[in-house]
């Protein structure tokens, strides 16, 4: 549940990017002014090494640059690497610097300081959840200032939009050793850290080193906690708020009927699933899983629960806007046949369970309910029990669960999506899924290079999993910003990514 | 009176070591911990123990505590787990605002509620008094979060007249201030108004029937005099212990309203700190709550014997 990372948007996205080009291309942009963001939560710290708080990535991405960055439909582009170069074996990557770059406090940002910031995330001692993020790392350099060559000890393909993370941020090296990053962060990124008020808000101010030239626009740019739905979404309205960010799904089409409101969004990269405990009975036969995979009515599911903003699931979580999306239909609604699986794995009379769900989690809780409905025509018993979130994670940690309400949000690249909940005793594989052709899937995908090509692994990973029911997959949400008609520039990423700020202008 | 004070504050110290054993054990019997929740569903257990041990949490639990307590004892409370920042600044900070708030939504419920319940005691049992006595029943029964949410609809929303949430500090300005104060501070004071009326009424009357009322009528004395240089100094202390009380609550988290009207005060942050497991957070704010509330008790206390002569302190 946790949002942490970056992803992409393809046709909805590009559209959407290119009217927003278009619009602003139309009218001149202005300097000055200030932009206050409404957003869920606030920060918990600034340190990009450690949070993963989605509110605190928000900020992150306006104080950091990383080496690379990704764009709204999905692809790594130049950040503070102008190029890079990939050994033909898939083993070294060589990075050129962006000559010039400096730092908010004026010092200069060199090779150095990108091999000390890798360094900290991946030293165990910095507990960073991003550690491994980077595959296994022989060794790092910095042959000249404006050069980083990464050598791995074996081909690892996500690499670079791992590297494009904005939680990949760079620090000036040694800085961390005399300052709090949490409470006094230094980076390149188009804004500079000006105070908190926890609790409350965090406002930046412009970078006046910032290396992309005339950005940013606004001289101010101010996060705001508001945790209340209802009270975030009548700040927008009232202008407390120029943007609110996550606004709820009920309130999309309200919102969008009112003048001078604008809402974007579309299919993020957050999905629903139903995760059953494989390790115990019933969960282990296949045959009731499968039973389970064909009673849940997905299409009913986003029409009632999510008021028809989300895009139910048949294969597998990645979603339709990546390049490795997979059209296969294996869990969709069959009645009839998840009776005869459930005939054939001796369960005619059904059985018992519960489903876990974070009672915070409204909409969770309400898939809950409606899977309840769905399973009964199996003889299926469910009981939801909406737990404290803490107590739940405690609970599915322990692996003490029958069956969970959950989502994930993933980032750009499949393998966030796959490795980890569904390689055999991998960390976040907490329903115990095993299958050795998805082990070898999975690994094939993190070593091949070639886009292409691992496109069609995972596309056949996916069919595997979602036949073998490593989730029961639901849907995946879509996600909206709502903005007043001042804010020009604004542009919507799926993956929530506010990259686009800087380039924000207000019509004064 | 000197020395009932100082003998008052004595007995507060064993109270508050009572509180800081309540405080941090019982924060950490809570299921689940820090580290889950700071980590989520993507708990990696290499990071998990690398975390827990950074954060101190792998030590024994006595040993943490007396650690925590000799901190407490040389003025430290700590760092927060989620976020890094001192806690001691940081709860000031918040306590002056809850302060603000609950001051202004008291305020508002004794002018209100105090008149209100002599009005209707006076006129006992005619149309004033039963007016009086269904719109504080009203205000009782009404929760918070919908009153909130209906005055942000009206006044915000429809008619415009005020923010429907943030907080802004009285050092940029009294007027701005008072605006975003406004709503939620009615939201808080209204129910506290509808209780201190009752609570009045209620010890007026009862008052109004003993035989010194008699003996003052019987001499002639004004039904003005009666009932405000008689009646009210008896009936206040029951009203003044309903409003301490009351006060009291107040200070010690008004958690639904903060979060409603994104009002950044301790009861904002007692409940994101219990949400997160932040051990630390938690520990300082029932500190903050206990010394609040015995301390507000104590005033209550020593007002008694300022309005009324008879309560003696020995």
């Amino acid at each position: 549940m946790l949002r942490s990372s970056q992803c992409t948007g393809r046709s909805l996205f590009l559209t959407l990017a290119l009217a927003a080009v278009a619009s602003a291309a139309a009218q001149t942009p202005v300097k000055g002014g200030s932009l206050t963001v409404g957003q869920q939560a606030d920060i918990v710290g600034l340190d990009p090494a450690t949070v993963s708080a989605a509110s605190s990535t928000s900020v992150i991405e306006q104080l950091y640059s990383s080496l690379l960055s990704v764009n709204p439909t999905g692809s790594v582009q130049p950040e503070l690497a102008l190029k890079w170069t990939v050994s033909p074996d898939g083993l070294k990557y060589t990075f050129t610097l962006r000559p010039g770059v400096k730092f908010a406090d004026g010092r200069p940002l060199t090779a150095a300081d990108v091999v000390y910031t890798i360094k900290r995330i991946t030293d165990p001692k910095t507990a960073s959840p991003r550690q491994n993020d980077l595959g296994k790392i022989a060794s790092l350099s910095a042959p000249n200032p404006v050069t980083v060559i990464v050598q791995l000890k074996e081909p690892f393909a996500p690499f670079l939009t791992k590297v494009a993370s904005p939680l990949m941020g760079i620090i000036p090296a040694e800085y961390d050793k005399t300052h709090d990053l949490n409470k006094q962060p230094m980076g390149s990124g188009p804004f500079k850290f000006g105070a908190w008020v926890p609790g409350d808000s965090v406002t930046l101010s412009r970078n006046p080193n910032y290396w992309e030239n005339g950005r940013p626009y606004v001289d101010t740019l101010v996060f705001k906690a508001l945790k209340d739905d209802v009270t975030r979404m009548i700040d927008v309205q009232s202008a407390v708020v120029d943007l609110a960010l996550s606004v709820p799904q009920n309130q999309v089409d309200r919102l969008k009927a009112l003048p001078g409101m604008s809402v974007v969004g579309g299919p993020g990269t957050w999905y629903d699933y139903l995760g059953l405990n494989l390790a115990q009975k019933p969960f282990n036969d296949v045959r009731v899983r499968q039973a389970l995979a064909y009673a849940v009515d997905r299409d009913s599911i986003v029409k009632t629960v999510l008021f028809g903003k989300g895009t139910p699931i048949f294969c597998g979580p990645v979603p339709p806007s990546s390049w490795a999306y997979a059209t296969c239909k294996t869990q969709v609604l069959n009645l009839a046949k998840a009776k005869q699986l459930m005939n054939a794995a001796g369960y005619a009379k059904g059985f018992d369970m519960t489903i876990k769900v974070g009672a915070d989690y409204k909409s969770q809780v309400n898939i809950a309910q409606a899977i309840q409905a769905q399973l009964k025509p199996l003889n299926i018993n469910v009981k939801v029990m909406p737990m404290e979130w803490g107590a739940f994670l405690n609970d599915y940690n322990a692996k003490r669960f029958d069956a969970v309400v959950l989502g994930w949000i993933g980032s750009v690249d499949p393998d966030d999506f796959l490795y980890f909940q569904f390689h055999t005793g991998e960390k976040f594989n907490t329903q115990s899924f095993s299958n050795k052709q998805v082990d070898t899937l999975l690994e094939t995908g993190r070593r091949t290079v070639d886009q292409a090509k691992r496109g069609a692994v995972y596309k056949q990973v996916q069919q595997v999993i979602s036949s073998q029911v490593g989730y029961v997959f639901l849907h995946i949400n879509d996600q909206y910003e709502a903005f007043r008609p001042a804010v020009k520039g604004y542009v919507h990423y799926a993956t929530g990514s506010l990259k686009s700020l800087k380039d924000i202008w207000i019509d004064k | 009176m000197l020395s009932y004070l100082a003998r008052r504050l004595l007995t507060i110290v064993p109270v508050l070591l009572g509180i800081t054993v309540i405080a941090y054990f019982l924060t950490r019997t809570i299921p689940g911990d820090a580290v889950a929740i700071l980590l989520g569903t993507q708990n990696d257990p290499v990071v998990a123990a690398q975390l827990r041990h950074n954060l101190h949490l792998d030590q024994p639990v006595i040993l943490g505590y007396f650690d925590w307590l000799s901190q407490v004892l040389r003025g430290h409370l700590g760092q927060s787990i989620r976020s890094g920042a001192d806690i001691g600044p940081d709860l000031v900070q918040r306590f002056a605002r809850s302060a603000q708030l609950s001051l202004a939504a008291i305020l508002l419920a004794v002018v209100v509620g105090i008149p209100a319940g002599i009005a209707a005691a006076v006129r006992r049992n005619r149309w004033p008094d039963q007016l009086i006595s269904v719109a504080a029943l009203l205000g009782i029964s009404t929760p918070d979060f919908w009153l909130g949410t209906i005055l942000v609809l009206v006044f915000s929303l429809q008619l415009q007249w005020l923010p429907p949430a943030g907080y802004v500090p009285p050092s940029s300005g009294v007027l701005p201030f008072l605006k975003v104060l406004l709503l939620p501070a009615l939201t808080l004071g209204l129910q506290i108004a509808s209780i201190i009326t009752r609570f009045t009424r209620a010890a007026m009357l009862d008052v109004l029937t003993q035989d010194y009322v008699r003996t003052a009528r019987a001499k002639g004395q004004t039904q003005h005099r009666i009932f405000y240089g008689h009646a009210l100094k008896n009936a206040a202390i029951p009203i003044l212990t309903v409003i301490g009380l009351n006060f009291g609550f107040l200070l010690g988290g008004t958690v639904i309203v903060e979060t409603i009207f994104s009002w950044p005060g301790v009861g904002n942050l007692v409940l994101t700190a219990i949400n997160q497991r932040d051990y630390p957070v938690v520990q300082a704010c029932v500190m903050l709550f206990a010394i609040t509330f015995t301390l507000i008790n104590l005033a209550i206390d020593l007002l008694y014997g300022l309005v009324d002569p008879r309560v003696r302190y020995s």
